[in-house]
């Protein structure tokens, strides 16, 4: 009997081969979108799995409540780790990491400073599991000059030769003591050395034990059976003890979520940032492709049942039961879809570099190592055919053989369910086609959008505390050199505090202000206006240590009335406000221009340069030429403010772009759905045609006839689609403190490229039929 | 064997109900060749379709054999039908993406006859309809006369006791419809019970009993 389904199956494929086509076509590119996308989520969720003991590892998150909000931030107080281990023996252990890039590394006549540098407490290689390829875990960093390297910086540094015991200079000497295999990409951390966090206490000024410095991340490892929401209350108590005057408390959070549930401040890596929404968002996108490519496959098979309706009638007669008849076209879509998949499989391998590219992640078809992959592709595979062939097989197998065995026999399959299929279908294209329009609008917005400083022509790069007025003089010596001040980078991670105290403060009443660090020449180099007040000026030197600028927002937060002359304080500093800068937006777009104080640079390594926009490599050159005269060891690097800033919507410009290529996609195969139920639709009309030209109709009559209806059906799916996609596309809009609103005119223009398209789609169709001769129609009567 | 009771049928579309077969009363014996006659549009086809358990009256009982088949679910229905009744058509209806081997095996693949048994049938088959060099051809590689053949064959190869032939000769030339009627009346010797549909009285002639319908009612 398998055998016999098998045969017709296969010589139904070859002898139809154009829809075959079509309708393999349609399910492999569906499948492929969606294989794309599962492998895309399944690798964002693979985050920090790897770690053998990732269910038990949490990392504590600070949750600052202020007057009108909380904020979390991803750091906590330097010594909350060790005590929080002494207390309670549901923490096995504790883990504080901190890491830097820009240390200037050295090993024999090597040298780079793009190494990232990890610290962390000594047991980190017991908590976390990185591989060694030398040394021992346990032991590798319980030396204080100790360092554990990857595979990769083995190479860099000492080529073929072992790196065990060898000397790594990073300010002090450390000797290597492990080798650990790279970093898998899906992991939240990522180092290529790592030395004990004691060295931080010893060279880097930094104090282990005060409360009040908030620095490392920290990772606590808790027993099975513990709970995380009673171990975090503990922790919030011992938060209050040592700091009674702070708002914070602090949560767990689950080592596998930091990758996809984190949006805290002073969080690590962030540009690599996963987000759950977009998980949910490119699995519902995958499915929404895969239904579209089986509804067309649905729509096709019935379309064509008339053909096959005799043979239904005879196998019927022959003895079948309508049971054997479903299984037989169950099995051949199912055979259909597995057909499908192969192709699916060599378009999956041919897009895989473009989706790569897009992402930046390395994602490869390997089923060895994935079982979850083979399972989930042959569970594509069946589900797809099961489901589309379910309705095919349901409808042809209520066939009476004696309606089939009548002369006058045409098949009924126009039935409303597949019009209904066809405007579920182009609903859901709609729905993507206005979500990628609000992505696009959006992202065009943020970047057309006045930041309120200039930031086009503006570079910032590291001094190394080289002398910096000498290094300013030569460099201004250079007319194409506009202007340069000593000062920190808008656009930078937001990096907050609570704490500070104003005149006129109520009690109790604490909000989140965040600092950064100008000198006199920032106004100009950004172009920035003040409101009130001056800003740092040469001519009062003790602006460097007793003046603060601050802008319109920190005015409104603080409450003041005549801002100028007033007194703030925070811990050891106390001083004076000299002037109120107009808003800007000092970070990305993502967030509300937030209170911010601005200090007098001092001795501060960090350069902002305004350069002219004509002759810039020269300029480049120049600026390497003259930082080099005052900076030995360093090679000289620099970033672009407008690409700095361009980086911050990284992710929604893939996002945006990934998007782009799957409605296209979506947009492609609900066409060739309608294609095919045209030419159904067209081919049952015939007669009704021939008849009416016979009777005069014009050509564009009846185009405009054939046509009239499919318009009907794509408008209704607009309106199907318009609140959906308003919703979606409204909540991701949430994301962006500044977001445009969604215009009628992006529904109105989705509505006209669905309408166009549609009838492009259709118009082929309707043109045959309509310059067809009528005899030919109507002679078979 | 068949023995039906004040059987009507009628097609309602709207406010008109359309008779098709009016208080038919009727008694086949095992055995009988029996044609049914009349112009276009008299119900012979309905009531070929009811006698083969393919539709149902609208009123009237059935009897097949001791069957009550009026009263028979849908299953059991095809299961009555899949071991007693052979159907012929005048367009063969033969199953295009097959090959004639495999459109005769088709019916003992419902039946799960065994795989040795259903060769020995159907080779038996092709041997006595005279196909064997076709049975690798598709239907649409045979002409009409031999296409016809192998729809007999089908309908015989599950040993029916009961075959309904729909104007069998219908679209065939002389020589080939004498054939299938030859065909038609070896079987009927060896046992099998024959009702057939015809227009042509040379073709009736065949039968040893002619019923004939007009407007639905049956009539002397």
């Amino acid at each position: 009997m398998f055998k016999n389904y098998l045969k017709i199956a296969l010589r139904n494929i070859k002898k139809y081969k154009g829809y075959s086509f079509i309708n393999m076509a349609g399910l492999a590119v569906g499948m492929a979108c969606c294989i794309l996308l599962f492998l895309w989520v399944q690798d964002e969720l693979s985050y920090d799995r790897f770690h053998e003991n990732a269910d038990e590892i949490y990392r504590v998150i600070s949750e600052i409540h202020t007057a009108d909000k909380i904020t979390h931030n991803a750091r906590t107080p330097n010594p909350l780790g060790p005590v929080v281990k002494e207390k309670y023996p549901e923490v096995i252990d504790f883990i504080r990491y901190q890491g830097f890039v820009g240390w200037l590394v050295q090993a024999g006549d090597k040298s780079f400073i793009n190494d990232n540098l990890g610290t962390a407490d000594p047991s980190f290689f017991e908590m976390f599991t990185f591989p060694f390829l030398k040394g021992d875990p346990k032991t590798a960093l319980s030396e204080r000059y100790s360092i554990v390297i990857s595979e990769n910086m083995a190479k860099k540094y000492f080529g073929h030769e072992d790196p065990m015991g060898k000397i790594i200079r990073i300010g002090k000497d450390f000797k290597v003591t492990g080798v650990i295999r790279n970093i898998p990409e899906n992991s939240h951390l990522h180092f290529d050395c790592i030395i004990p966090i004691i060295n931080m206490e010893y060279h880097w000024e930094t104090d282990l034990k005060d409360w009040e410095d908030i620095r490392f991340y920290t990772y606590i490892q808790l027993h099975k059976k513990s709970s995380p929401e009673d171990v975090s209350e503990k922790i919030s108590g011992i938060i209050k003890e040592h700091l009674p005057k702070s708002p914070t408390k602090v949560y767990l959070q689950p080592l596998t979520d930091v990758h996809l549930r984190s949006d805290f401040e002073a969080d690590l890596d962030n540009y690599n940032q996963g987000s759950m929404a977009y998980v949910f968002i490119f699995t519902m996108t995958a499915l929404g492709i895969l239904l579209i490519a089986c509804i067309n496959f649905m729509n096709l098979s019935t379309a064509r049942s008339a053909n096959r309706a005799k043979e239904v009638g005879m196998r019927k007669i022959a003895g079948a039961q309508r049971m054997d008849i479903i299984k037989q076209f169950l099995g051949e879509s199912i055979l259909l879809a597995f057909i499908a998949l192969i192709f699916a499989l060599l378009l999956v391998e041919l897009l895989l570099p473009l989706l790569n590219g897009l992402s930046g992640k390395h994602l490869d078809l390997d089923f060895s190592g994935n079982i979850q992959l083979l399972l989930g592709l042959i569970a594509i595979a069946l589900l797809t055919g099961l489901f589309s062939g379910s309705y095919p097989s349901l409808f042809l197998s209520s066939y009476q053989p004696v309606n089939i065995m009548k002369k006058d026999f045409s098949s009924r399959a126009s039935g409303s369910l597949r019009k209904i299929l066809v405007v579920f279908q182009f609903a859901l294209t709609i729905i993507l086609l206005i979500g990628t329009m609000v992505i696009y609008s959006q992202l065009n917005y943020i970047q057309n959008r006045d930041l309120g400083f200039d930031k086009d022509h503006v570079l910032e790069f590291w001094t190394a505390h080289a002398d910096y007025e000498a290094l300013k003089n030569e460099l201004l010596k250079n007319p194409n050199i506009l202007s340069i001040a000593n000062s920190e980078t808008p656009g930078r991670e937001p990096w907050g505090a609570t704490g500070l105290d104003w005149d006129g403060k109520i009690a109790g009443e604490e909000i989140r202000f965040y600092s950064t660090m100008a000198d006199p020449d920032y106004l100009e180099t950004l172009n920035l206006e003040m409101v009130e007040g001056r800003f740092f000026s040469k001519e009062f030197p003790t602006d460097v240590t007793q003046a603060v600028v601050v802008n319109e927002a920190a005015v409104r937060a603080m409450g003041m009335e005549s801002p100028v002359g007033k007194r703030l304080r925070f811990r050891e500093w106390e001083v004076t406000i000299i002037g109120v800068i107009k808003d800007f937006h000092q970070t990305s777009l993502h967030n509300p221009i937030e209170p911010l104080v601005f200090r007098h640079s001092y001795d501060f390594p960090h350069v902002l340069a305004k350069i002219s926009s004509k002759n810039v490599p020269e300029t480049l050159v120049f600026l390497e030429k003259t930082w080099k005269k005052f900076v030995k060891h360093y090679p000289f690097t620099y970033e672009f403010l407008d690409e700095k800033i361009d980086n911050f919507y990284k992710t929604e410009r893939t996002i945006g772009k990934v998007f782009q290529y799957f409605t296209s996609v979506a947009i492609l195969i609900a066409c060739l759905g309608l294609f095919g139920l045209a030419s159904f639709m067209t081919e049952r009309r015939t007669k009704e045609i021939g008849i009416r030209k016979v009777l005069g109709a014009k050509v564009s009559g009846i185009i405009l006839l054939l046509s009239r209806e499919f318009t009907k059906w794509i408008l209704i799916a607009n309106i199907i689609a318009w609140p959906v996609a308003y919703l979606v596309a409204n909540e991701w809009l949430q994301n962006f403190a500044y977001r445009i609103n969604i215009g009628l005119e992006i529904f109105i223009f989705s509505a006209a490229l669905a309408l166009v398209i549609a009838i492009l789609t259709v118009s082929y169709q309707a043109i045959k039929a309509a310059i067809a001769n009528p005899v030919d129609s109507l002679r078979y009567e | 064997m068949i023995k039906l009771v004040d059987i009507t049928k009628y097609y309602s579309s709207g406010y008109v109900k359309t008779f098709a077969l009016r208080d038919i009363n009727l008694e086949v014996k095992e055995g009988e060749f029996m044609t049914v006659m009349g112009p276009s549009g008299a119900g012979k086809s309905t009531l070929l379709y009811i006698l083969g358990m393919l539709d149902t009256p609208s009123s009237g009982e059935y009897h097949f054999f001791d069957q009550k088949v009026h009263r028979l679910s849908e299953k059991q229905l095809s299961e009555l039908h899949k071991n007693h009744i052979g159907f012929v058509f005048q367009s063969y209806h033969l199953i295009d993406d097959l090959t004639v081997y495999e459109n005769l095996e088709t019916p003992l693949l419902y039946k799960k006859v065994k795989g040795a048994e259903r060769k020995s049938k159907v080779a038996e088959m092709l041997d006595r309809f005279q196909v064997v060099a076709k049975k690798d051809l598709f239907p649409n590689q045979l002409s009409g006369g031999q296409q016809q053949k192998v729809a007999v064959a089908r309908a015989v190869i599950t040993n029916p006791k009961l075959i309904l032939a729909d104007e069998p000769t219908g679209n065939l030339n002389t020589k080939e419809g004498q054939e299938i009627m030859e065909l038609f009346k070896e079987l009927n010797e060896e046992g099998t019970t024959i009702i057939q549909v015809t227009h042509s009285e040379k073709n009736a002639s065949y039968g040893r009993r002619i019923v004939n319908l007009l407007d639905g009612w049956i009539v002397d």
